[in-house]
């Protein structure tokens, strides 16, 4: 099944295209080396044969586009893309929880991928558009899969709740015809402590009849 | 009989209705503000240096290098050379910086030597030296002891034999009575000798056991046909939400702190941290927007995250 929340085991390929930083695909490429964008006043080393750019210690210039809005930063180069947007963009909507890609409560879109953004260097995630759940909403009208969220009472403490919303997005835009049993495993990359799983599949279900 | 009869279904206004959480909309959207989400301007952010063994005396410390990374406020040590860690996680420095990677920084250069020591690993036996240990309750200890519903028998003997080392006032005193302390307990508290705070003295090692009784169990077990006894054990619970522990203080004056802090206890909490910090009754706003908490994780105020 195509889906970017399952482990790869045959993901080599697209690693090495640099086709950038899917979840799982994060630990198996060196983070520095597929940074798209060069920072100027950086530095080139040879690392295992390859040139690699070498950012700081000091902070560099970074330039993130958050949804369309592009954001100028100074930026220690060992920032993650989560805490960039949290401390310094204050879009709190991505959480920090595990920091280490397991609980997927800080995931965002990144070149329509669902993307742990504790587990992505902020220099790593220029020149691309990142998504985040602040995005869904259009003034108080909620996203329908924000609304089957409410309908199904699929969040409890919520804490892991945005998180969730923004895997089923990217998750259905990929597979806008997704079954309840498809959006389920396309969720296997996000946790939740409250257990609202069962909410989580209403909705999925919601979505899979209704559409989003 | 009163008439409880309910009108019929189309008549009623919430039983058999669909409602929804009001707080959904906020939670889907992103726009619930946690306490972690909360980011008030030049904010500091603390870490804490803990003990990483059970137990350890703490030989010395060196806090030299910390201070002198640029970007360091505070540094607060916690517990003196000479103290005894009493848990792996005890706090030992606490310190604040510019931003949370500073303070981790800073935190790594903190050079602290510990003496390990024999700890307790079984809870049907007391530690060795409890008893030498054992010294006057501290304030610290008399919240625990109130908050773990320690039984009146144990607390009101504990305090006549080793007596206090705060000195009790009666505001105090209602505080406690308002986290559950009984009256027999309050009066013990007054009655108590007053000793200074023992060096390395750790903290009192009581019993902790239900105490509530409804009915008479003496005789239900004289009566009974069977009667099966064991000792029963289950290993430490932590359940574990995702939201991280901590506050975000903010003292705009001197007279005032306004707190957000993931808590679901927050009238109690209110009336702890002035005993905590060495201010009286300064006023204390608590501001709880959102808490991942309320499954009972963050009862009591946590310092540092």
């Amino acid at each position: 099944m195509p889906d970017d929340h399952l482990p790869k085991k045959h993901s080599k390929k697209k690693a090495e295209e640099g086709s950038g930083v899917s979840r799982r695909d994060f630990l198996k490429i060196s983070g520095v080396s597929a940074a798209a964008v060069p920072v100027l006043g950086t530095k080139i080393v040879h690392a295992a044969g390859a040139p690699v750019k070498v950012y700081g210690p000091g902070k560099v210039a970074v330039e993130l586009t958050v949804n369309g809005k592009k954001h100028a930063l100074q930026l220690e180069p060992r920032v993650t893309l989560l805490d960039a947007l949290r401390d310094q963009l204050e879009i709190t909507g991505a959480k920090r929880v595990c920091d280490r890609a397991e609980c997927g409560a800080c995931t965002v879109i990144i070149d329509g991928k669902a993307i742990y953004a504790c587990s992505v260097l902020a220099i790593e995630a220029q020149g691309k558009p990142i998504t985040t759940v602040e995005s869904f909403t259009d003034g108080d009208k909620l996203h329908p899969i924000q609304q089957a969220f409410v309908d199904n009472d699929a969040s409890q403490c919520g804490f892991c709740t945005p998180g969730f919303v923004v895997a089923f997005k990217a998750f259905l835009d990929k597979h806008p015809n997704a079954t309840p049993e498809e959006l389920r495993r396309g969720l296997s990359g996000n946790l939740c402590r409250c257990g609202t799983y069962h909410g989580l599949q209403l909705a999925a279900a919601e979505i899979a009849r209704k559409g989003a | 009989m009163p008439d409880y009869s309910w009108p019929d279904a189309e008549h009623r206004s919430l039983i058999g209705k669909r409602i929804s959480r009001v707080d959904s909309p906020f939670k889907v959207s992103g726009r619930a503000k946690y306490t972690y989400d909360y980011h008030a301007a030049n904010q500091l952010f603390g870490k804490v240096v803990r003990s990483p063994y059970a137990k350890a005396k703490i030989v010395s410390i060196d806090t030299s290098a910390a201070e002198k990374l640029p970007g360091v406020k505070a540094v607060e040590i916690v517990q003196k050379p000479g103290t005894i860690a009493q848990w792996a996680g005890d706090d030992i420095v606490a310190l604040a910086a510019v931003d949370e990677s500073t303070a981790e920084d800073a935190a790594k250069l903190i050079k602290v030597q510990y003496q390990p020591m024999a700890h307790l690993v079984s809870d049907t036996e007391p530690p060795a030296g409890a008893a030498e240990e054992a010294g006057p309750m501290s304030e610290d200890d008399a919240w625990d002891a109130i908050d773990n519903q320690m039984p009146d028998r144990l607390f009101t003997q504990y305090l006549a034999e080793h007596g206090i080392s705060f000195h009790p006032e009666e505001d105090l005193l209602k505080e406690f009575k308002g986290d559950g302390a009984s009256d027999a307990v309050l009066d013990a508290i007054r009655k108590a000798e007053y000793h200074e705070p023992k060096p390395g003295a750790g903290h009192a090692n009581y019993q902790k056991a239900a105490a509530q009784t409804a009915g008479d169990p003496d005789k239900a077990f004289s009566e009974a046909e069977v009667i099966s006894e064991g000792l029963y054990g289950v290993p430490l619970i932590a359940h574990c939400c995702l939201e991280s522990h901590g506050s975000t203080s903010e003292w705009p004056d001197k007279d005032h702190l306004f707190m957000h802090i993931s808590t679901q206890n927050v009238s109690g909490i209110a009336g702890r941290w002035p005993s905590r910090w060495e201010f009286r009754r300064p006023m204390f706003a608590f501001i709880r927007t959102m808490s991942a908490e309320d499954s009972g994780a963050s009862l009591p105020p946590i310092a540092g995250t």
